[in-house]
């Protein structure tokens, strides 16, 4: 491939992107993109995070038997806030919200993995967003790097002595950056067909998914920390049950 | 509010597929998708998409929601194909002008975007037909049958369940936004979803409160029993035996033949 090949492809690829506005949906990695071995290799790495959120979970349930429907029912309203069509400016479409970011500082990010899988499962087989086989590359991006930055952002801006509404801010913008841009490491880390080829790639990618994820990422760090501080100025007190049970 | 379509709405008509065991279409599909994605060449796939959308169409499904579930996969594989065309290979197929300049398609590239788009097709057409003709109550019935964590089932089943409730909700609060003009211009907007965010999580919660309430008063331990899932019939057996007969020898005949 030459030069002038490459400025061309690249341009190409980010206007494709950009022109088409359904691709704002492309933070699930559809069913059928990623090999075999990549599809088992983002399973295997997103069983430890589930089994962390199992566990959590188990622990809830004999503390209080109102553990599953408080997660289930946050899981329910996550699900729906993640389908909330938001207006992007720059790209001129509708995209949606991970939501990965708000469940994690809400319930915790082990147990937002757990949700997230769910939600991701749902979304696969009746909505046809994301995929069975790319279901642990899929619960990986949004549930693990997601939920998991949103918390430790949370949790280490709230200790620094940031307000919460700041933190809760930083948590959503840096979670649904922490998905995009982990969903293009692994798209062109399956794609890149090659040696050398892997940098271009996860490049273009990144930039390709630019002009949607970026003011995304603004747009639900504001929704983020908006949702939260009602939640906190409202009943913040439903919130205790996920006190308990112990670590993360 | 632009909430889709769950494909499970089309599980409640009545046909040969419906009727089958959910265990044998979950084990049947799965292994179709993973036969799929495992592929080199573009003749399995797209004989599994074909054979996916056969049975789409039997089972009576609109093309209109066909098209619809079928538009964001092949708005992502024609940007993938375009991309490995021009990105991948070394022997050039043609060139196109772009603004000056040539663009080269190589034929390694052409090769490689259309076996992915056809592995895209593949699988999705799996997905879709299996979620049209599998009641989401029977793939979980099926998935504690396969021994999936009991918390983990316990939370999907709840989280589907209450989707719908909240989903109303949430619809009565942004339709009452909307004509507080809750949606004109992108401060407006954001303003409003982040408050309906909060509500929907704050109605979630109490919720969830009275629904533990109701589930404590008829008997709730922590967790639902799932009743025992009678034996496969013989009718249930040969299907199974025959699709992953039929898919084993497609798998098999078309990989070794495209590599034979």
């Amino acid at each position: 491939m030459n030069g002038k090949n490459k400025l061309l492809w690249f341009f190409l690829f980010v206007s494709a992107f950009v022109f088409f506005p359904r691709v704002s949906f492309a933070m699930h990695i559809s069913e059928g993109i990623l090999p075999l071995k990549w599809a088992l290799f983002w399973f295997v790495l997103a069983v430890p995070f589930l089994y962390l959120g199992l566990v959590r979970l188990r622990r809830l349930t004999e503390s209080s038997s109102q553990a599953i429907p408080m997660v289930g029912l946050v899981g329910s309203a996550v699900f729906i806030i993640s389908c909330m069509p938001i207006p992007i400016p720059v790209a001129g479409s509708c995209s949606h919200p991970v939501g990965s970011g708000l469940a994690a500082i809400i319930i915790g990010p082990s147990l937002s993995v757990v949700v997230s899988s769910i939600a991701l499962l749902l979304q696969a087989l009746f909505l046809a967003h994301g995929g069975l086989s790319t279901l642990g590359a899929n619960i990986f991006s949004m549930g693990v790097a997601g939920s998991f930055v949103a918390y430790g952002v949370f949790w280490l801006m709230v200790r620094v002595g940031f307000g919460w509404m700041a933190a809760a801010f930083m948590a959503g913008l840096l979670s649904d950056w922490a998905t995009y841009a982990v969903t293009s490491l692994e798209l062109s880390s399956a794609l890149h067909g090659g040696s050398g080829a892997f940098g271009p790639m996860f490049v273009s990618i990144l930039l390709a998914f630019a002009p949607t994820q970026v003011p995304l990422g603004i747009l639900e760090g504001v929704l983020c920390a908006m949702a939260y501080a009602f939640v906190r100025a409202r009943r913040f007190d439903l919130l205790g049950v996920f006190e308990k049970g112990g670590a993360t | 509010m632009t909430f889709e379509l769950f494909s499970d709405i089309f599980t409640f008509r009545d046909n040969a597929l419906r009727r089958l065991d959910p265990r044998v279409k979950v084990v049947v599909g799965l292994v179709a998708i993973f036969a799929v994605v495992s592929s080199q060449g573009v003749l399995f796939p797209a004989l599994v998409f074909s054979l996916a959308l056969m049975g789409m169409l039997l089972v009576g499904l609109p093309v209109a929601f066909m098209l619809g579930r079928f538009l964001a996969p092949l708005g992502t594989v024609l940007i993938l194909f375009l991309l490995h065309a021009v990105l991948y290979g070394w022997t050039p197929l043609f060139s196109l002008p772009l603004f000056g300049q040539r663009v080269v398609i190589m034929q390694e590239g052409v090769l490689r975007g259309m076996h992915l788009a056809c592995r895209v097709l593949g699988g999705f057409g799996i997905m879709v037909l299996l979620s049209s003709v599998t009641p989401s109550h029977q793939i979980f019935h099926a998935l504690a049958y396969f021994k999936a964590p009991k918390g983990w089932l316990e939370v999907a089943m709840m989280m589907y369940r209450y989707i719908f409730v909240i989903l109303e909700s949430a619809a009565d609060a942004m339709a009452a936004q909307r004509v507080r003009l809750g949606y004109c211009g992108l401060k407006r907007s954001l303003n409003s979803l982040g408050v309906l965010s909060g509500v929907v999580i704050v109605k979630s919660l109490e919720q969830a409160q009275r629904t533990h309430e109701a589930m404590l008063a008829r008997g709730y331990k922590g967790h639902t029993p799932f009743g025992p899932m009678p034996a496969l019939s013989p009718k249930d057996g040969w299907t199974l035996g025959l699709s992953l007969g039929v898919l084993i020898g497609l798998y098999l005949a078309t990989e070794g033949w495209v590599f034979g």
